[in-house]
Order: C-alpha cells, then structure tokens, then sequence
C-alpha cells in the first residue's frame, strides 16, 4: 500500500464531538461555528507540517471543504480523507421516515442534481434488491462533496462495519473495498470498534495488506474485546492500521500517549484531533519523535 | 462451548432490530437464524449477503419452520403485545424495544398471560447498562449518600427543530413524544434506583407537531416517601446524542451521574467509598465487550437476555417493570391535559 500522510487531523473536535464528554464536545462545536477559527487551525495545522484530513459529510465538512478549495495557502495542499456515510444524519433520518424511504431519497437529491443516471441506477438496485449495485452508487452519492479534493484513502463509518461484521455481510467489505479502488484510485478502509474480531473475518477472506482504522491506547478506552487482543491484531502482519482516540479522550497525556503508540513499528500513521495552537505544536513534536 | 448456540429471531427489521440482530449474531452463546419483515428492504439485502438468515414475511412462518429459542421484537410499537403473545403462545422468551405499548391499558393481557407462565421477558430500556449508571447503582445502593432527600434527572438531544415526519411524531401510533421516546428511559433509571412511582404531576409543551410534546417537565412522588423531579426535551441545541444526567443529593453527600461520568461527594466515609470527592471518567469506567456495534450497552443488555434464557428467569428490566414505566408515562400526559393535577399511578 502506498504511504499515506503521518498526521491526519481528526474533525470530531472541529465538529463537536468528545468521547470523554459530550459536554466539552458542546463548547467546540459552538467555538467552530465560527468559519474564521477553523481557517486559523487548518492553516497553523499546514504550516506545523499537517497536511490532511479525516472528514464525514457532516453539515460542517462543507465549511471546511470550501475552505480548502479557495484557502491560497490550503489550495491543493491537503489531502482529504472522507469518511462514509455521515451516519448520525441517516440515523435522524431513518427515525423520521424509515431506512427505505431515507434511501430513496437519497437518492432522489442525486437526481436533481447532474446524476440522473446515478439515481436511476441506485433506485433500480434498491428495487430489484441489486444490493452491489446500491452500495456503490451511495458511496458515489456520498463523495459528490469531495469531487475535486486530493483523496488519501475513503473509509467506511465503524457503525457500518460494525454492523455488518455482526450480521456476517462480510461480502459488503469486498464491494466496498473494490469500488473505492476502482473508482478512486485510493485504498478503502474500515474503521471498527472491534478490530480483532475485524481481522480475523477479513484474513478468513484472503484480504491482505489492508487499511482499518480504529481507537487504540494504553489505557484500551474504547477497545473490544480488550487491549491485549487488539495488540495482538496489531501487530499480526498483514494490516497498515491508523490509530485513533491515541489520547483516551484526552485521559493519556500525550508524551505517554504517543510513546505507547511508537512501540508499535507497524503503526506508520496517525489521526489525531487537535483544535488549539499549543496543542499543535505538542502533538506534531511527539508524533515525530516516536513514530517513525 | 458447552451447550448449542441459543436460536434466535428478529421481529421487524428498522434500525433497532438491525442492531440486535447484528449483536446477537456475534455473541458467543447465540447466532441469529431469522428475521420477520413484510418489507423487503432491508430483509432481502440481509438475506443476500448472510444466507445463513432466513428470512420471514410473519412471525407463524418464521415459528412453524424454525426452532427458535428467543425472539428479539422489535416492530413498530404498535404491533408489541401482538408479536408477544405470539411468542407467549410458542412458550419463547422475549426481548422487547421499549416502549411496552402506545398505552399501558393495551399491555394488561399480555401481563395477565406472563403471571400464568414463566417466559423469560425483557423490556429494552438499555441505560441500566451504561458503564457510568451502573457505578451509580452500586452507590446508593451501598448507600453511601445516607438517607436521600431529593432526585433530579434530565434527558436532551438535539433531534427535532421542525414538524417532524414520520410514525415517531403521530401520537396514535408512538404514543408521545420525547417523554415517551427519550424520557421514559430516564424514569426506568430512576424507578431501578429508587423503586415505583407512586404520583407524577407534569408539565408539557409542544412547539412542533401538534399532539407531541417537544418539552416535558415532570414532578415525581415515588412510593418510598422520595421527591424528585425531571426535565426533557429532543428540541435544545448541541446535544448530538442523547444525555441523560441524574443528581441525587442525600444526607451524606451528593452524586451526579451522566452518560460518561460519575461524580460523587460524601461528607464521611462508607464502605468502599472515602470521604471527599471521587470521580470516575469515561476511561475508569470502560469496560470491553466481545462485540460492539454501537456501544456496549446494548451488547450488555442482550447478554443479559441470553443469561436470563440460559437461567430461566427473569431479565433486567422485564415487561412488568416496562408495564410500571408505561402507567408513568400515561400518568405524565393524563395530567398535563389536566393542567398539571397530580396522578396516581396504580
């Protein structure tokens, strides 16, 4: 697999999300609203040597998008890794009206744009029950934002995998895996909760030399089963694995964080939130001290 | 593995039935062989890409060719006691999605059915199984706090900030709003805590759809002598997911439990608890599960099913404890149509 960016910044701080507390997620999200305070931290992000992105088709990623496209500085400098689908956005959706009807008007908005052969193809395939068909033209669906961008790698939303993991669909993994490299030119990854359990499905399918995404830190905050079994995933070769919440939400200090993380030669990059200049500085400083 | 993996059966396939199905399919003492939907979305997809579940257009299918060993239901509310009286009459024990029914009144022969048999049952209020309201439990039931003079809890996501489409928002087939959807889930925490409710006297506004209420504010007498109040709304702003928040002040101290955390005060040491402040952050109180689809509380609530099959006997909580919730709940909206006069709850 090619050699993706060291540093991807993650958007849950840019968009209001903490895992240690929702309450902290609140406050960020109401600072960011505030279009000129996200110019600032993309731009002193660039400049420390950050030059991509990990981001949802969250209503704030357009903000952030729009910025990188007209920024002079930004301007195709960054590298853009979508994260697919934006599930909280279904999950409302899907209360109000139903998984169908969600789909189907979906896929409808793709028709009122310039995709009318995309609506008709993803309504022929949710119809007839042509699922491949489906998946791919909402993946399609949900990169229109990101035509134009500097594309890492596209990953798969954990609560997908997730749940197709547990329902053993494992065959949605292959179809996705395969579209994003046919259509994109970039690797499809999988973000989990569950990585071992993860592996062991994806080895079972011969898959190899491929890209998950998931949390991992000393304190196994957020980690299924548990920390040793995902070690042990980790360091079966076989795997390019990206870590996240390095920091348990901010429980890990950072040296410590980062000194754990550098432990592991298999690790060559890293997503980490990061929404204060200070913040910044120390991140980038650990991240290349211990991960080479 | 000592025994065969338990059989299980999904009852309507929306999101919530997608999950546990996901879950049950991944425990190591069960697998999911079937689903019951009408619809073919998304139970033919499911079928393409596991064809190890079969799937079925109606529950007397599903039961005549399979062997089942319990039954997931989660159906439009609507359809709750149905579905379970089928089970009932198969002698198959039962999850159910909350709520019970649109009202308690429609439960009452369900209820009468499980006094005659022993069905393991269960009602899917999942808060009991957040890592945070757990500690809490052992708490005051360590009673650390001493006596407890006062209990206030709240519940908020930000959900609804316009007419909202959709069953969830038709009074008839939902049978409320947020304090039905949300704030139910936040009285079954409260009654685990602190037992039935014996009086509510509520509040409620509606500011998008006529007939369901956006805002509900609750008085709570229960039946141990304890007040308490409640707050919830789907209608405030930054909220991203639901928060509950619970803060209990007793004698001894004080204890604010939230989704993530649990903060507690006491004056004197109890127990395994020391004076002063502890606080137990999302990392302390974290534990893994052998699969997570979308947190371990429902791994955790699903487990606690399958014990209660494996044990025969009841789960928690069950359909009895989701029938008391019910009567809250009516009770809630029976008195705020009547400006806010007390009821009892039988």
């Amino acid at each position: 697999m090619k050699q993706l960016d060291k540093i991807l910044l993650g958007h849950n701080p840019l968009f209001g999300v903490d895992h240690l507390s929702q309450e902290r997620g609140n406050a960020k999200q109401q600072k960011f609203e505030n279009k000129s305070a996200l110019v600032e931290v993309l731009r002193y992000a660039h400049s420390k040597g950050v030059k991509a992105m990990m981001m949802s088709t969250h209503p704030r990623s357009k903000v952030i998008l729009d910025i990188l496209s007209t920024d002079p500085v930004l301007k195709d400098d960054f590298t853009v890794y979508p994260l697919l689908p934006y599930i909280v956005k279904y999950v409302r959706q899907a209360n109000e009206k139903g998984m169908f009807n969600v789909l189907t008007d979906l896929l409808s908005q793709a028709g009122a744009g310039k995709s009318l052969s995309m609506m008709l193809t993803g309504m022929t395939g949710l119809v007839g029950g042509n699922l491949y068909k489906m998946i791919k033209i909402l993946i399609d669906i949900e990169m229109l934002p990101f035509k134009g961008h500097k594309i890492g790698a596209i990953f798969m939303h954990d609560a997908l995998v997730d749940l197709a993991l547990g329902l053993g669909c494992d065959e949605a993994f292959d179809v996705f895996r395969d579209h994003i490299q046919k259509e994109y030119g970039v690797p499809g990854g999988l973000i989990s909760k569950n990585v071992p359990l993860l592996r062991n499905r994806l080895d079972e399918r011969g898959w190899d030399d491929y890209l998950i995404m998931a949390a991992f830190n000393k304190t196994g905050f957020y980690l299924n089963p548990s920390l040793d079994a995902t070690i042990k995933a980790v360091q079966k070769p076989g795997m390019n694995f990206i870590p996240m919440s390095t920091l348990a939400a901010g429980a890990i200090p950072p040296e410590e964080a980062f000194e754990f993380i550098g432990q592991f030669p298999e690790i060559k990059s890293v997503v980490v939130g990061m929404s204060k200049k200070s913040h910044i500085d120390q991140t980038v400083d650990l991240i290349n001290k211990y991960i080479k | 593995m000592d025994q065969p993996k338990l059989k299980i059966g999904i009852i309507g396939l929306g999101r919530m039935g997608l999950m546990h199905a996901a879950i049950f399919n991944s425990l190591p003492d069960s697998e999911v062989v079937a689903v019951v939907d009408p619809a073919m979305f998304p139970a033919k997809p499911l079928n393409m890409l596991n064809p190890r579940i079969n799937v079925y257009k109606s529950i007397d299918k599903m039961l005549k060719k399979e062997t089942i060993d319990g039954v997931l239901i989660g159906s439009p509310v609507g359809y709750h006691i149905e579905n379970a009286m089928e089970c009932i009459k198969h002698n198959i024990p039962f999850l159910m999605e909350k709520p019970l029914a649109v009202k308690a009144g429609d439960a009452e022969k369900l209820l009468q059915e499980l006094e005659k048999r022993q069905i393991p049952n269960m009602i899917g209020y999942m808060a009991r199984n957040i890592d945070s309201f757990k500690k809490g439990k052992k708490i005051i039931e360590a009673k650390a706090l001493g006596n407890i003079i006062n209990v206030k809890g709240s519940v908020y996501v930000s959900q609804l900030f316009k007419k909202g489409k959709g069953w969830r928002y038709d009074p008839k087939i939902s049978g409320g709003g947020v304090l039905e959807s949300q704030g139910s889930h936040l009285l079954d925490l409260l009654y685990w805590y602190f037992g039935p409710v014996e009086r509510v006297n509520a509040d409620v506004l509606s500011v998008y759809s006529p007939g369901i209420e956006d805002f509900a504010h609750v008085n709570l007498n229960f039946k141990s002598g304890l007040k308490g109040w409640m707050d919830a709304s789907w209608s405030v702003r930054f909220k991203r997911k639901m928060e509950l928040r619970l803060e209990i002040l007793g004698e001894n101290g004080n204890l604010i439990i939230t989704d993530d955390t649990v903060d507690l005060f006491l004056d004197e040491a109890v127990g395994d608890y020391n004076s002063g402040k502890i606080f137990y952050s999302a990392n302390d109180l974290f534990t893994g599960v052998c699969i997570d689809i979308n947190g371990a509380k429902f791994t955790n609530q699903d487990i606690e099913f399958i014990n209660a099959i494996r044990e025969n006997r009841q789960s928690s909580p069950s359909i009895l404890d989701g029938f008391h919730i019910q009567k809250v709940v009516d009770a809630c909206y029976e008195s705020a149509n009547d400006q806010g006069k007390p009821v009892l709850i039988s």
